[in-house]
């Protein structure tokens, strides 16, 4: 899982040209099975012809002829034979389900580890509803699409081709005013899709807007609610829906208007007349029919010609009804694969750097005139900055919030590719290492707790799988979590809910402590990750972590006093730049902004100590 | 996992009989009554077409291939026209079928969309808790789109009924007994049909379920993308998602499956019935009791019968199947809020809050408050103060009315809030929870969240109370900019600044914050502060705080531990009289260093 090469899920070839090749790269993937259901459904398509002629075998010989032998075999072929369908259809249908079925799911699981290798900025821009909208309902359609197509195509193109040869060695002349229509209703199918195209990609992304409204409505519920915003809400919400569902109706109009079997139904009725025409004519012995002044040469035509032509004819009703389905669930198929395909082919990953290992370190952290904008353009996060911190020393960012505090964490995990300088890890630039090294090494409390609804256990191991109940216990002790987690009745197997809401917001962060904890790292930043927290209790996790912290570098980001005194540096941040670094000593006296700080807790009541 | 989903389905999902789901869809249905009626009789009309139609080519071909006499080419001529006339009219009933079918369709899913979108807005906020977003959102989104497709039954049940009654009478009419002998393998149908929909409804269950599973998924690791990419976790992430998928995967390829037993049992069916005609009708036309041409009608409306059949019985499926889907609608939209609420709308509060005995718990055996009483009158300013955990968050998400308390009771202006409406009750409460969350949209859209109406000088005035100004003015398109979902754009201590202002804006008559101000760094706070003074003084506003620095000019102090209030009163009595609050104090006075400044 590196976030700096390009995922490719199949082969390079198929992502160079559009999203119908990269379809069509997932389908390739279940060549053999596409074969056999297409072979399966030649065969019941034979069968499904054959039984009503043995039908009509019986009508016109067996039964006039009073055979009654003959007649109990016919019954017991049409049996047989109309098991062996059953049989045959079920298993070409079953095939068919596991090509599309299978396809979608290898379409979704695609969608998301392509997008898990994506760098944060892919996140930023892009809206959760809408992910999961090609996620889910996007990729569904491609089944839709997928499942009837293939057994579908494969009767109407054997159905009509059949039909077709079958016309010809009939009568030349009704062929060629066939051929003569045939391009019409090509024609006619091509507008269809191609009408059917925009409104689909339209449904589409209609669909994904009600999805991410709710998305957000759902996840901010308790603002909705502080608000009294739910009318609000759901005026906009049914707003969405009704205009998911007019491009709906539009979309169904659509399909119905182009319904070709209007085409083929006038060709049949004018196909009878001009039989009726030539018959006529070939009674009266003309050679050559007049149309509109023309006079053009006919062939013979007998009666029994003209019945089985219009047979003929009816054969394709079939495959015409089935072309119009297909063609609507095919483009809707193809809107989601246009919208998941472009989403694969995003560009958005980290530079490519060398890979280099980084498995024993010591923990020196040093920033060379780094600059970084979240956006191209915008003012940067964090300008020129440059530091360097020892190996086992403890570094102390303060500064006014939006001063750039927590980018620097970001920047240290690489979430981010800086725009200038360097900032190196034992002086490896950390583009240079091999990203989940440098993961592993550097670990991040982030100021803004993202807890998963699973049990307590799960969401301290989130970053080391296989922990023993110890070493969980341990950091939960660690980060004074261990009782209030042994007050609830499950314990550790207690279930939070979504970003942790069923905690409190110290019990949260203190989740978060552990989970951190756990990895083991050797450089640690902790943002800001007391500011939920009692003094006391935040005294006796640094207490506890004081052992902890021996022999990591880290890096406190914090608006509480407390730390400073203790670290090897501070470092002041203003608007992205470094005004100061320094320790508490050197700091307090000539510096007017750290003062200004303190000031504000100066304004304590001073304490008696009584004794 | 199983323990999740064991929580869920006691918490939510029932059971619903075939019978009451057919009830409560008729509703539905009822609601698209007129389309419906029009739907049925178009539906009749095709069919009357689809049998007229051969009909009439029929008489032409016989005209043409009559054996004696000459041919009548004029009456032809005409059949073809008609032909082609019938062919556009063909047309056009299929046309308005087509689109009546979507409007039917789109209008349904619409409806149970917006049902189900405000009855979660009326759920109390207990609910959100416990379900993932991800499954909600599914069964908003997809089960509803299964839901929608069925009401279309309601037209097609009963056009294939009255076709079938239609051909069954044209059977009878010519020969009794072969019809008794067709209509005898319907109910070995119809027991064939019921015992394939119990699986189906079954397999179904599954798949809906699995589907919110993956639908969760999705939603839980992008929003938590940063912390799955610092935890190196995303090549496990997509191992448990491959897993999900499978799970689905696997649930509906069963589903599959059984639904696809159908369509060749139901053609081997017809292949049976064939087998009869043949072997039986073919014996009785030799032994000269029925005409050949009784016998080819037969067959031919034999195979035309099959069709309603076959669609009745795949709409008994189809109900079956999506009952699954409907049960997931039904049980959401069954769910009682447990919020008790009054008609009350108090047009202005003067903000005196009293918790008499209350008894509170998030999960039963649980309790986090056990008979809390407090009394706050109006216009002070009361700080809450205590250990992580102790209970003050959930003190001002009980006056918002998040969740309904067990006992005791919560007066507003000595009124019971359960008389109030809540959402005109809610309108006089102002509160900056300690998570902020901003929606995607600008900073102006933000804000205004609280206020719809207001101006852009109102706007700028909470700004700049909030010392948002001065980074504002920083941004390139101020107050305009996008701040994007979650306010992801935004530092975490703007995005705190920007639910203050918020709350700010609609200018309540109660102010909550709780720890508003907790990832400000101290200097801005204490301006703010400063500046929120007057704000303060003619309101009554709760204040939590673990920065003690932040609270010790409040009115009162309420002390909390582990649930119970054990200190009130000012920050001077309470360090005179209160072990609690002093060793907190102590600790934490302590702990800031202050005295290395006092030199
Ligand atoms: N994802 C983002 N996209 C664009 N701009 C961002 C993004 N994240 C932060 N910023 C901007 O970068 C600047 C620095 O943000 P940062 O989060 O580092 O601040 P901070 O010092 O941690 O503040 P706080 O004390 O409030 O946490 C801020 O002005 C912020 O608006
Ligand atoms: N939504 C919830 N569901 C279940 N339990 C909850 C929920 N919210 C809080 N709790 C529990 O109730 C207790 C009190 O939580 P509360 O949020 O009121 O604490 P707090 O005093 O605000 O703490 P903090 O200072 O850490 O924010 C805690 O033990 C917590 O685990
Ligand atoms: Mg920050
Ligand atoms: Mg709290």
């Amino acid at each position: 899982m590196s976030e700096d090469t390009v995922y490719y899920y199949l082969d390079r070839k198929y992502y160079q040209r559009s999203h119908w090749h990269w379809l069509f790269g997932h389908l390739m993937q279940y060549k053999g099975k596409i074969l056999l259901v297409s072979f399966l459904t030649l065969i019941t398509i034979a069968l499904q012809t054959y039984i009503p002629l043995i039908f009509g075998q019986a009508i016109d010989t067996v039964i006039p002829d009073g055979d009654l032998p003959g007649l109990q075999d016919l019954a017991i072929l049409v049996i047989i034979l109309g098991l062996i369908r059953a049989l045959i259809g079920y298993l070409a249908s079953i095939f068919n389900e596991q090509i599309s079925q299978e396809t979608e799911m290898n379409v979704r699981v695609e969608f998301f580890e392509n997008v898990s290798r994506k760098k944060m900025d892919f996140f930023n821009k892009a809206r959760v509803g809408d992910l999961m909208s090609q996620a889910t309902q996007d990729t569904q359609n491609l089944t839709f699409a997928i499942s009837p197509g293939i057994r579908s195509i494969i009767s109407a193109v054997f159905g009509i081709i059949a039909a077709a040869i079958a016309m010809l060695t009939l009568n030349v002349t009704l062929t060629a005013t066939f051929g003569l229509i045939f391009p019409f209703y090509i024609y006619f199918m091509y507008t269809y899709a191609k009408r059917l195209q925009p409104v689909s990609l339209d449904r589409q992304q209609r669909l994904a807007k009600i999805n991410t409204g709710l998305q957000e409505n759902l996840t901010g519920i308790r603002v909705v609610r502080t608000f009294s915003a739910q009318e609000r809400e759901a005026q906009q919400f049914e707003s969405q829906v009704r205009s998911y569902e007019d491009v709906l109706v539009e979309r169904g109009a659509i399909s119905a208007y182009y319904i070709p079997i209007l085409l083929l139904s006038l060709l049949t009725s004018l196909i009878f007349l001009l039989g009726v025409y030539i018959i006529e004519a070939n009674e009266q012995g003309l050679s050559s029919l007049p149309v509109l002044g023309l006079n053009i040469p006919i062939q013979p035509l007998s009666v029994g010609d003209l019945i089985a032509f219009l047979t003929l004819m009816g054969i394709l009703v079939f495959p015409t009804q089935i072309l119009r389905f297909l063609l609507d669930v095919i483009t809707l198929g193809f809107a989601g694969s246009s919208r998941i395909y472009t989403t694969l082919t995003t560009q958005s990953i980290l530079e490519k750097g060398a890979d280099l290992p980084l498995e024993n370190i010591k923990g020196d952290i040093t920033f060379t005139n780094v600059t970084f904008a979240y956006e191209e353009g915008a003012r940067p996060a964090v300008i020129d900055l440059s530091f360097d911190l020892k190996a086992g020393e403890t570094l102390a960012v303060i500064g006014p919030t939006g001063s750039g505090k927590t980018t620097i964490g970001k920047l240290l995990l690489r979430l981010y590719d800086i725009d200038e300088g360097s900032i190196s890890i034992d002086s490896l630039e950390v583009n240079q290492i091999e990203i989940n090294h440098l993961r592993s090494q550097v670990g991040m409390i982030e100021q803004d707790i993202m807890l998963f609804s699973a049990s307590i256990r799960a969401n301290i191991a989130y970053g080391v799988p296989n922990l023993t109940d110890e070493e969980i216990e341990a950091a939960a002790k660690a980060a004074q979590a261990h009782d209030f987690i042994m007050s609830f009745p499950d314990g550790y197997d207690t279930i939070i809910g979504e970003k942790g809401v069923t905690l409190s917001g110290g019990q949260r962060q203190r989740v978060a402590m552990a989970r951190t904890f756990v990895t083991n790292p050797k450089i640690l930043v902790m943002d800001d990750s007391t500011s939920a927290i009692d003094a006391q209790t935040e005294a006796k996790i640094s207490a506890a972590m004081e052992g902890l912290l021996k022999n990591r570098t880290t890096i406190i980001i914090t608006h509480r006093l407390a730390t400073l005194k203790n670290a090897d540096k501070i470092l002041f941040l203003r608007n992205g730049t470094a005004e100061k670094i320094g320790t508490h000593q050197e700091l307090i006296a000539p510096f007017e902004p750290y003062r200004q700080i303190f000031g504000a807790y100066q304004e304590l009541p001073p304490l008696e100590v009584d004794n | 996992m199983s323990m999740r989903r064991k929580t869920e389905k006691a918490y939510f999902d029932r059971e619903y009989k075939f019978g009451t789901t057919v009830k409560r869809l008729s509703v539905y249905a009822a609601e698209q009554r007129g389309w419906l009626i029009v739907m049925f009789l178009l539906l009749l009309i095709s069919a009357a077409i689809s049998i007229a139609v051969p009909l009439v080519v029929r008489e032409g071909l016989n005209e043409l291939s009559k054996s004696s006499g000459a041919i009548d080419y004029e009456m032809l001529k005409i059949i073809g026209w008609i032909y082609f006339v019938g062919s556009f009219f063909e047309w056009l009933i299929n046309y308005a079928q087509i689109k009546v079918n979507w409007i039917i369709t789109a209008r349904s899913i619409s409806s149970l969309r917006i049902q189900m979108f405000s009855r979660l807005q009326d759920m109390d906020v207990g609910f959100f808790d416990k379900m993932e977003t991800g499954k909600v959102m599914n069964r908003v989104m997809d089960d509803s789109n299964q839901a929608g497709n069925l009401i279309n039954v309601f037209a097609t049940f009963f056009s294939s009924l009255t076709l079938i009654v239609v051909m069954l009478g044209i059977m009878f009419s010519v020969n009794g007994t072969m019809t008794w002998w067709i209509l005898g393998s319907i109910p070995v149908i119809v027991v064939v049909v019921i015992f394939i929909a119990n699986f189906l409804r079954k397999y179904s269950q599954k798949v809906r379920r699995t589907r919110a599973a993956v639908n969760a998924a999705v939603q839980q690791t992008i929003t938590g993308v940063a912390v799955s990419k610092g935890f190196n976790r995303e090549k496990q992430n997509s191992e448990e998602f491959t897993d999900l998928n499978r799970e689905n995967l696997n649930a509906s390829l069963k589903l599959s499956y059984t639904f696809s037993i159908f369509f060749p049992l139901i053609d081997f069916f017809s292949v049976l019935i064939l087998y009869l005609i043949l072997n039986s009708g073919g014996l009785q036309v030799i032994q000269g009791n029925i005409r050949i041409g009784d016998l080819y009608l037969f067959y031919s409306y034999t195979l035309r019968l099959f069709g309603p059949v076959i669609q009745l019985a795949s709409q008994v499926a189809r109900i079956q199947a999506g009952s699954a889907a409907t049960e997931r609608i039904f049980s959401l939209l069954d769910l009682d809020s447990v919020m008790k609420v009054g008609s009350d709308k108090p047009e202005s509060v003067e903000g005196h809050v009293t918790f008499d005995n209350v008894h509170f718990a998030y999960t039963p055996d649980v309790p986090v408050y056990q008979g809390l009483s407090v009394d706050i009158h109006p216009k002070q300013t009361i700080a809450l103060v205590g250990h992580t955990g102790a209970g003050k968050t959930t003190m001002v998400s009980l006056l918002a009315r998040f969740y309904e308390i067990q006992e005791g009771q919560i007066l507003i202006d000595h009124k019971n809030v359960q008389s109030f409406d809540i959402e005109s009750y809610r309108s006089h409460l102002g509160i900056v929870p300690q998570e902020p969350y901003l929606f995607a949209g600008t900073i102006a859209d933000n804000i205004r969240y609280a206020k719809p109406d207001a101006t852009d000088e109102e706007i700028l005035e909470v700004i700049r109370l909030t010392h948002l100004d001065e980074f504002v003015d920083s941004l390139p398109e101020g107050i305009d900019t996008d701040v994007r979902e979650r306010g992801s754009r935004l530092s975490t201590g703007q995005r705190q600044l920007i639910t203050l202002a918020r709350a700010l804006l609609a200018n309540p008559a109660i102010l909550i914050l709780d720890e508003a101000t907790a990832s400000v760094d101290a200097y801005t706070e204490s301006m703010i502060q400063k500046s929120l003074e007057n704000l303060f003084a003619d309101r009554t506003s709760i204040v939590v705080a673990h920065r003690l620095s932040t609270i010790i000019h409040a009115d009162r102090i309420l002390v909390f531990d582990q649930g119970q209030i054990v200190g009130d009163g000012s920050h001077d009595a309470l360090i005179e009289t209160n072990d609690t609050y002093r060793d907190l104090y102590k600790t934490y006075y302590e702990f800031q260093g202050i005295e290395t400044v006092a030199d």
